[in-house]
């Protein structure tokens, strides 16, 4: 067909990447002009152009995933970051699997969100949906900018190379391909939040009309950074073959800030909208939780970090997003200056109320922000003062951060055992003895079985208990089951708000996390040792014993099996078989740890030095409930999914059926 | 022709996108106050629920009654009837005339200063060609690989493995391959200077001692000077360089050009190598810390394998070194890709016994530049602070430093030591 001769998809989308660009300048200006002109036309131009501009974003993605999955080698990018050998999946995880992919990503993702609105923002007030628009649209320019200038995906070599040089082996990964979308939806996410708080400031109103429309985007970001943040602690915990499952890294450090402010503001966010009380207070942490997204994107993509995730690295590129971080954050906390003193306070609270117990909620929150940021922060600037290079880990974050959470983690159950504006700590207490005696049982139960060799395990385990009772117990409270007549209690029981639900759910994955980290760090058992084929070797009550090592060759690697037998009281369960992988392209190796669940436990088998002499280093542990750290976070996820479906949060619905089903059951 | 129509098609949506919107009036602005209006109602309503379920105090649902109506007259207050501004002529006539004549502005201005219009794709389909349906060459590989671990006998399957391996980055099977075809089908000059120049690149473009023997059963081996046997000369002249011995090496350069037919297509690469060792010869030092002319800073496109051989290295980094890139390049009519290939895996083997031998500084200094040249600078600067911490020599150090500097590796600017 010499009609296609000379056509080029990659070229295409590259130039669909520009047009985006230029529709993300009008996206930032006309709806602005229109808003304070009250023009209806201008204002819907906003709209039009952020779908078409999403339109031509997802398409020049799509192109460059069509190189990958290609092996266009004649694109740069792909060439560098891709191989014709390299399962499918991982061709197209590769797109985002390096810098100048992630960043095409995170412009997806933030286009998506402005279309979302622009989709689905027909009960907002014009002028505010407008106003979001435009400012969704000026983050927007300054990345599709950032992406165009220094990090172009699209540029071409000719001729073109022959073989592609291969993904880093650690992250040719099933972790990668979810991880980064997941946490990417959440952490850029919040930049329709960010969108919301800079539009309600510009246009002089925040209310609880406003908190009630950012609801459903500050939870949909939340839940999403939740699951990214808790598959990405997942997969380091798999493929690192470290056997840890969070090692305050910089760039989990990163995604976590923005968690712990999101969660923060989540929560303000319920007394703004309810009681029109902390509003300035919740813009602000609208406006942080943002800010900490673009740090954590400044942190990771600038290379200022050395890490197994720092795989970027550029001073332009380093600079240029420092330039957006200052001027986003700065413009933004101006605007906030010179606009709140002008809003007005809201509805008056007790600090013993529901909602002072949200704002003991925030302030914890908020100082653990603090304490991880100048953690991450810290050995940053004392490397660019002195030169000297630290590392802040864990010891740093068990003084600050841990103490921190005990209080909070403690108040979590009487926050939804309080009333609006004054409530009565003593009768809450008094409706939370269920929850406390179990919670009590649990600790002594815990000191039993296992000891008093770590003191504050068992405290840990009582805990997590009291947090998971506590949701249950408050679900129980209000539907009287046990207090009232079986009908009247199903009746109440199905009458709750999903909102109700969805806070025990979330309260008690928090409390199952917290068993998960209690246990796996105080009774996990470890054990290193060299042994032959033949040898056995013992952790946590089962036995391994060391077969053989056979070889086996994949498409892109070679790995060594190492074979084990793993029984326990002298009975064979199962086969297992750690490995080590070579990739020949890129003449790297990879550890393959064996992970087998027994309940909510895990054994973990991860190979270290073969020896001369036939025998093999080999590091076993035994992980008990270390599944729960990450089953709590997707309960976590799933109560904020119930709240999201919760029909009352979609403005304009009349009166909700169940309301009227509560009062007809009652009479 | 397809690219530029696909082009002015996603021009014009783009600028419809904002020209159509200003066209229609559509319906009319819903008040603000209308909005706000409807969620303190809710808000009412909610609060009577929490008083039912006792969540909240009689007194203090009074008081929040209270607060949300005065909100709520509020905002029945501000109902005032706002209309758009006056000018809406030439709001929309200004949008219009920014979106036609700043969208294909941008668009195009942007697109051509960056992007390469005239370049087809190239999946690595259609440049295989020959790929029978749809299968891509590793796949091939992996079934040729595991019909020789049946049949580790078949000298036919090695012989079509083995340049395959070469082409694909992988010198070290290429080798093992050409040694079994060389074990099970006899040695010939061709099959022994193939297993050489796969051993020179797996090691790094050191002509090691296994490399040579190679090349002297090739040359030694009585047949005609043809492109094989001349290959097989040329890479001992060069071992003899490597090992100091520059005289002895243009000595047997100068004897293959005697050798050599008159139209041999090799002739002018061994000429101009003889002249680079000749001038090395001269002024050995200041080749040694040369600084490329043309250090690879620009964008990507620069460092295209096309661009490699321009933008090249100073001439001859060391004598003890491999060979710099005009030999590699010299080394076989190559075919750009397979050039890339090899100068890859020169590098990364150069880089893996550095990592075993570290205290090597001219080595290092050698790895530096051949990072930057090929545009890894991540990996150049990353050698560069490895080599600075593991060479005790402190006047290395200082060179390795500078030519961090000069060629502005990241977080390299400001070394100073």
């Amino acid at each position: 067909m010499s009609w296609m001769s000379g056509f080029s998809i990659a070229e295409l989308g590259h130039y669909a990447l520009v047009l985006a660009l230029a529709l993300s300048l009008i996206q930032s200006t006309v709806p602005l002009w229109g808003a304070s002109a009250r023009d209806n036309r201008l204002m819907r131009v906003g709209t039009v152009s952020t779908l078409i501009g999403f339109l031509y974003v997802t398409f020049a993605f799509g192109a460059l995933t069509v190189a990958y999955i290609n092996s266009d080698f004649s694109v740069a990018n792909v060439w560098e970051n891709s191989h014709s050998a390299k399962p499918l999946l991982f061709k197209i995880s590769g797109v985002w699997g390096n810098h100048e992919g992630s960043m095409m990503l995170w412009v997806l993702i933030l286009s998506l969100f402005g279309a979302l609105v622009a989709a689905f923002g027909g009960n907002l007030p014009v002028t505010l949906k407008a106003r979001v628009l435009a400012v969704q649209g000026w983050v927007a320019t300054a990345f599709l900018l950032f992406i165009l200038t220094t990090s172009n995906p699209f540029l071409r070599l000719t001729p073109a190379p022959g073989e592609g040089r291969d993904l880093n082996p650690i992250l040719q990964d099933v972790g990668l391909a979810i991880h980064p979308p997941l946490l990417y939806l959440g952490y850029v996410g919040f930049s329709i939040v960010f969108s919301f708080a800079a539009a309600a400031l510009i246009e002089g109103r925040v209310d609880a009309a406003w908190a009630r429309w950012v609801r459903p985007w500050t939870l949909m970001a939340w839940i999403f950074l939740t699951l990214g943040i808790a598959m990405g602690s997942y997969w380091a915990y798999y493929e690192l073959g470290w056997g840890g499952w969070w090692f305050w890294d910089p760039v989990e450090n990163a995604s976590f800030m923005p968690w712990l402010a999101g969660t923060a503001l989540l929560h303000s966010a319920i007394v703004m909208e309810k009681r029109g009380a902390l509003k300035i207070w919740t813009i602000l942490l609208a406006i942080l939780t943002f800010s900490l997204s673009l740090l954590g994107t400044f942190l990771v993509r600038s290379g200022v970090l050395t890490s197994v995730h720092a795989f970027a690295t550029d001073p332009t590129r380093g600079v240029f997003i420092l330039a957006i971080l200052v001027l986003f954050i700065g413009g933004s906390l101006a605007l906030f200056a010179w606009r709140a003193p002008e809003l007005k306070q809201g509805g008056l609270f007790a600090p013993i109320s529901r909602e002072g117990a949200l704002l003991y909620n925030n302030l914890f929150l908020v100082a653990a922000t603090a304490t991880v940021f100048a953690g991450t922060l810290y050995p940053l600037v004392l490397e660019a003062l002195t030169k000297d290079k630290i590392s802040v880990g864990a010891p740093f974050y068990n003084i600050t951060f841990a103490p921190l959470m005990v209080p909070l983690l403690l108040a979590v159950p009487f926050g939804p055992m309080l009333a609006w504006k004054r409530g009565d700590l003593a009768a809450a207490a008094q409706r939370l003895l269920f929850a406390m005696v179990l919670a009590v049982v649990a600790l002594v139960a815990t000191l039993i079985i296992e000891g008093v060799q770590h003191p504050l395990a068992p405290l840990g385990i009582g805990l997590g208990i009291w947090l998971i009772a506590g949701a249950a117990n408050e679900i129980i409270d209000r539907s009287g089951i046990g207090r009232m007549p079986l009908k009247t209690s199903w009746a109440r029981f199905t009458g709750m708000p999903r909102t109700a639900f969805a806070t025990a759910l979330a309260h008690a994955g928090l409390g199952v996390t917290v068993i998960g980290i209690v246990a796996t760090t105080t009774y996990q058992t470890e054990t290193i040792v060299s042994v032959k084929p033949g040898e056995s070797l013992e952790t946590g009550g089962y036995t391994l014993t060391y077969q053989d090592s056979v070889p086996h060759t994949e498409n892109n690697y070679r790995e060594e099996l190492y074979r084990f037998v793993v029984s326990r009281d002298g009975e064979a369960l199962l086969a297992i078989a750690p490995a080590k992988r070579f990739y020949s392209t890129r003449q790297m190796s990879t550890t393959e740890a064996a992970i087998k669940t027994f309940w909510f436990s895990q054994l973990y088998v991860s190979i270290g030095d073969q020896h001369d002499d036939g025998s093999l280093t080999v590091r076993a542990y035994y992980k008990p409930l270390v599944t729960f750290i990450w089953l709590g976070a997707v309960l976590m996820a799933i109560g904020g999914t119930v709240s999201l479906s919760d029909r009352r949060f979609r403005i304009g619905v009349a009166k909700p059926a169940r309301a009227k089903r509560l009062q007809e059951a009652k009479a | 022709m397809l690219l530029w129509l696909a082009i002015t098609i996603f021009t014009v949506i783009a600028v419809l996108a904002v020209v159509l919107p200003l066209l229609r009036e559509g319906k009319p602005v819903d008040s603000r106050e209308n909005h706000d209006a409807a969620v303190y109602r809710r808000q009412l309503d909610e609060l009577e629920r929490d008083r039912e379920a006792g969540r909240i105090g009689p007194e203090e649902a009074e008081a929040a009654r209270a607060e949300i109506g005065r909100r709520l007259i509020a905002a029945d207050r501000r109902e005032a009837a706002r209309v758009a501004a006056a000018g809406g002529g030439f709001r929309r006539a200004a949008t219009a005339a920014v979106a036609l004549v700043g969208i294909p502005l941008i668009g195009l201005g942007l697109y051509l200063a960056q992007g390469s219009p005239g370049l087809p794709d190239e999946p690595l389909q259609a440049r295989l060609g020959n790929a029978p349906d749809g299968k891509n060459i590793s796949l091939l590989v992996g079934q040729v690989e595991d019909h020789l671990a049946r049949n580790p006998d078949d000298t036919r399957g090695w012989e079509v493995l083995a340049p395959v391996y070469s082409r694909l980055g992988r010198p070290g099977d290429a080798a093992r391959a050409y040694r079994n075809v060389i074990r099970l089908g006899g040695s010939t000059p061709a099959r022994q200077t193939a297993l050489g120049e796969a051993l020179v690149m797996a090691s790094g473009g050191i002509v090691t001692d296994e490399a040579r023997e190679a090349f002297e059963a090739s040359a030694e081996s009585g047949a005609e000077l043809d492109s094989d046997t001349a290959k097989a000369r040329f890479y001992l002249a060069l071992a003899m360089e490597q090992e100091g011995d520059s005289k002895g090496a243009t000595t047997a350069l100068h004897a293959l050009l005697d050798d050599a037919p008159a139209d041999a297509a090799w002739r002018p690469a061994i000429e101009e190598t003889v002249a680079r060792i000749e001038r090395a010869e001269k002024d050995t030092a200041a080749a040694l810390f040369a600084k490329p002319k043309k250090p690879a800073l620009g964008p990507l496109r620069e460092n295209a394998p096309s661009a490699q051989a321009d933008a090249g290295p100073p001439p001859a980094a060391t004598p003890t070194r491999g060979p710099s890139q005009e030999e590699m390049n010299a080394a076989g009519a190559m075919a750009p890709e397979d050039r890339m290939a090899m100068i890859e895996g020169m590098v990364d083997n150069l880089a893996d016994r550095l990592e075993k031998k570290p205290d090597d500084a001219d080595g290092w200094l050698q790895l530096v530049r051949s990072y930057a040249v090929l545009g890894r600078r991540e990996d150049a600067a990353e050698a560069a602070r490895t080599a600075l911490a593991s060479i005790s020599d402190k006047e290395k150090r200082r060179e390795i430093a500078q030519l961090a500097q000069d060629l502005r590796l990241p977080g390299m600017e400001e070394m100073t030591q």
